[in-house]
């Protein structure tokens, strides 16, 4: 096993081992996950690209300067191989958002992997879309309501209906809050809007028990998008079309839903904005 | 009614596999409500409303799944609770690759097998060329099945394969036979006569689908990749392959399958055949009849016409006697269509009266614009034969044919030919349109594909009103899938399934022409 890449945000320090999926051996420290992944995953923050991953779940991560051991084996990496999250201090020239956010808005409704909250970015296809279980008619409502109050002036009830809402490990709720704490950063690039308080506040009230939701919020937190989200989000400040295609595509694949859910609530909060608040 | 509910410990899902869960559980007998979801108390609290959170699902947490069923009595609610074990052990079963040692390098594979002569590789199209360029050094043939390779790198990973006289098939080489050996998307055919080359993936499903199905066999069939008669390639794979199988002892009867090479290309493979002393069969789809004069190779218009004649060929046929036994049964073929036709227009709406072709194999949408030509203005997102460019893919007008294989559907995405959503949607969609008047399907079968396609396409199919749709099946009966089975759970949802996606282009066009469009 080789470390490809590594995040810019890994501190250093010990974690346990949580838990392994195909592409990903997760570990905590508590407060979040560090994971292992492979390649075709792209780089993130909070990730150490690995060639391959050994059939058995490692029980401790340690992380050093300069080297990451697995169960006390050393997989060295090269500081020039650090992924970084952060943007250039030269924004690229801004193309205005409006032709593009309706080609991402395209992309998200046209992907197979179309989440739960994949639909508010067109509530007619939400209602019409069957639901099927009364769970699933809730979660539709909340997510609806969820979302009019993220926007409005009232986010802290906005976070507190979507928080957790979905039937899976990363609820869709969760993942559309990510994205839409991403979006609010844009925002505050594009325009100077002042809304940090706001991001703070929205994060706070979104965290709950779920490592892997409290993992992407901290990072929307911050402002440091794993790659495939940095590279949509650097095609749409840039106005290339092409590379929006395959970027939104490229976030709308990762997990079941958790892209697409992740996108619409970054192409929500970029198209309709924030009301003032607090 | 009955509440019966249960916790799973440590078992965790993502959204997806268990909304599926709770609807497959929620068509079960007597069920009136269901949720398969993780114990957040967010889920918790909506369980609470929906009246499903009974004292069981207490204990639950975070990582731990509750499964939750209200039915209209106890041995319902008791049988629905049972059935969603059975759901969650299947879609687990289907998402989970088994507990064996998957090697993730081509070290690692290498040290399992080390015998192994060719190394099938796909990775991300920017890894790729470093992995085939290390595999052809350790004396490996490769099979790329990557794409998004520079066409730089193929270049020069083929002079390298070619200079140590080994095969490099692709890049974004999808389908092989090899010494019987299915690789990629390829079909479950029986070991025969006829060796194939192609440039064509789903070409190739196509013509050695039809093969095994009209009682033939093939030797071997190798993949070349799309960009391998441009004339930067050179051919290089083509011209190896041709040439390997015309030195074959067990191959008697040689079948191309390509789009029109690069002239330069094209003067090369003639030249290669001049030396054949076997039959040849040369489908370079839309390809002029003239361009193959003076060569000994057999002209066929139509994927399926190359495979009745190289069968033909293989049973002993001279040439003569193989071009007329494939004439003679189109003109029977037609008569059968003709009656076909006159039902389906009877099936379509007043107003109806756009074709919406939905392909999962390129070569099928290629085929389709070559065989509609003349039906008036097709759009496509991969236009050919004068066809126009859709201005998004996502929208059909008119007639319109969509390669749901190409890059702006797939990356990052399965392809269509696995994950049928996306195809679904789009045939509901089409449906809805008040100018469709007939869809066209083709349905690829065999190892690599979705394992049971008529399962995701029949209840679609069944929703759709005053719309004919046609399918043609790629696949035979010894395919995981099995060719008759699938046929028959299309036919009963309505479909008119064909033999070959050049006969469905056919009846297709025979229905248009009676529309009038």
């Amino acid at each position: 096993m080789r470390c490809l890449r590594a995040g810019d945000l890994i501190p250093r320090g010990s974690y346990a081992f949580h838990s392994r999926f195909e592409k990903a051996l997760n570990f905590s420290n508590g407060r979040f996950l560090v994971s292992l992944v492979t390649p075709e995953l792209g780089a993130g923050p909070l990730w150490v690209q690995v060639d391959e991953l050994d059939r058995l779940p490692a029980q401790c991560l340690v992380v050093e300067a300069g080297a990451i051991r697995l169960d006390g084996r050393c997989l060295g990496y090269h500081p020039s191989a650090t992924y970084r999250s952060t943007w250039s201090r030269e924004a690229p020239p801004f193309q205005g958002l409006g032709p593009l956010l309706a080609l991402l808005r395209e992309r998200i409704l046209g992907s197979p992997s179309r989440g739960l909250l994949a639909g508010l970015l067109a509530p007619d296809v939400l209602r019409n879309e069957e639901q099927h279980s009364a769970f699933e008619r809730t979660c539709a409502e909340r997510a609806l309501e969820g979302a009019k109050q993220l926007l409005s002036g009232n986010p802290l009830e906005g976070a507190r209906l979507l928080r957790g809402c979905g039937p899976g490990l990363t609820p869709s709720g969760d993942d559309f809050l990510a994205g839409h704490l991403h979006g609010l950063h844009l925002l505050m690039r594009i325009h100077g809007h002042a809304l940090r308080p706001r991001i703070r506040a929205v994060h706070r009230a979104a965290l709950g028990g779920n490592l892997f939701s409290n993992t992407g919020l901290h990072l929307a937190r911050l402002g440091r998008p794993f790659e495939r989200l940095k590279d949509l989000m650097e095609a749409l400040l840039a106005g290339r079309r092409e590379a929006l295609v395959r970027a939104a595509d490229s976030v709308c694949a990762l997990g079941a839903s958790s892209g697409t859910d992740l996108a619409a609530g970054l192409y929500v909060t970029l198209e309709r904005g924030v009301a003032p608040w607090p | 009614m009955a509440v019966k509910a249960k916790v799973r410990k440590g078992e965790y899902f993502d959204s997806v596999t268990l909304m599926r869960a709770s609807r497959q559980l929620l068509a079960g007998e007597g069920i009136q409500d269901a949720a398969v979801v993780m114990g957040s108390p967010e889920n918790k609290a909506i369980l609470q409303a929906s009246g499903l959170l009974g004292p069981e699902l207490a204990e639950g947490g975070d990582t731990d799944l509750l499964l939750a069923v209200s039915a209209d009595s106890e041995a319902h609610a008791e049988a629905g609770l049972a059935r969603a074990f059975e759901v969650l052990a299947s879609l687990k079963k289907r998402n989970s690759h088994g507990a064996t040692f998957r090697p993730c390098s081509l070290e690692g594979a290498l040290e399992v097998l080390p015998g192994a002569n060719l190394a099938l590789i796909s990775v991300a199209g920017r890894h790729a060329g470093d992995l085939a360029r290390s595999a052809l050094e350790k004396g490996l043939h490769v099979m790329l099945f990557s794409d998004n390779v520079p066409l730089e790198t193929e270049i020069e990973l083929k002079r390298l394969a070619a200079a140590k006289e080994l095969l490099l098939m692709g890049p974004d080489c999808g389908t092989a036979i090899l010494n019987g050996i299915p690789l990629g998307f390829a079909n479950a055919v029986p070991r025969g006569k006829i060796g194939i080359v192609a440039a064509a993936g789903t070409g190739l499903q196509e013509v050695s689908s039809l093969v095994a199905n009209e009682g033939g066999g093939v030797s071997q069939a190798i993949g070349t990749g799309g960009r391998d008669l441009k004339a930067e390639v050179g051919g290089i794979t083509f011209l190896q392959g041709i040439r390997a199988l015309l030195a074959d002892p067990d191959t008697s009867v040689l079948l191309l399958v390509s789009k029109p090479p690069h002239p330069e290309v094209l003067q090369r493979i003639l030249e290669a055949l001049a030396e054949a002393k076997i039959p040849v069969v040369a489908c370079l789809l839309g390809a002029a009849p003239q361009l193959l004069e003076g060569s000994p190779a057999l002209h066929a218009q139509t994927l399926e016409d190359a495979a009745l004649l190289a069968t033909a060929l293989a049973r002993g046929a001279d040439p003569e006697a193989a071009t007329r036994e494939v004439q003679d049964r189109r003109k029977r073929r037609d008569e059968d269509l003709e009656a076909l036709a006159r039902t389906q227009r009877a099936r379509i709406s007043p107003g109806r009266r756009y074709l919406r072709g939905l392909f999962s194999g390129g070569t099928f949408c290629y085929e389709a614009q070559l065989l509609l030509k003349g039906i008036g203005e097709v759009h496509a997102n991969a236009p050919a034969f004068g066809s126009t460019r859709m201005e998004s893919a996502l929208r059909s007008v008119g007639h319109t044919v969509v390669d749901l294989g190409e890059d702006e559907f797939t990356v990052g995405r399965p392809h269509p030919m696995v994950d049928f959503s996306l195809r679904v949607r789009r045939i509901l969609e089409e449906g809805r349109d008040p100018e469709t008047a007939l869809i066209l399907l083709d349905v690829v079968l065999g190892f690599g594909a979705h394992p049971d396609p008529a399962s995701e396409l029949v209840p679609a199919l069944q929703s759709l009103q005053g719309v004919s749709v046609l399918c043609s099946v790629t696949g035979t009966d010894r395919d995981p899938q099995g060719r008759r089975r699938t046929i028959q759970a299309l036919e009963e949802a309505g479909a008119v399934v064909l033999a070959s996606n050049a006969e469905a282009c056919r009846l297709a066009r025979r229905i248009l022409d009676a529309l009038g469009t």
